[in-house]
């Protein structure tokens, strides 16, 4: 998996709640982002020394119902966060 | 407790610094 256990934000990228929700800014490109509530949990989970295993797991755990298509969900959203080089290499 | 609908987790770039 691309990002692995204490996985931290590029240096140029700052992340901050806002009223709207959590918002990623590149101070290097000016290029912002906004997440939803299972993103900021997936990104959280990840910043604080989880694993993509923990964030599918946490996930499943919240939403049984979604269970199967979970671990696709949170690979797609981990390849989005490398492409838009959100997370540090 | 209601549990929120689940969606996937997503990153929307919506803009830039011009």
């Amino acid at each position: 998996m691309p990002v692995t256990p204490g996985a931290s934000l590029s240096p140029h990228v700052t992340m901050t709640e806002t009223e709207h929700g959590t918002v990623l800014l590149d101070e290097r490109t000016g290029r912002y982002w906004a997440l939803n509530a299972t993103g900021t949990t997936v990104i959280r989970l990840l910043l604080d020394g989880g694993t993509v295993d923990d964030a599918v797991r946490e996930l499943r755990e919240r939403h049984p119902d979604a269970a199967e298509r979970v671990t696709a969900d949170v690979a797609a959203f981990v390849a989005t966060l490398r492409d838009a080089e959100v997370m540090a290499p | 407790h209601k549990v929120a609908a689940y969606e996937p987790p997503s990153l929307m770039e919506v803009g830039g610094f011009a």
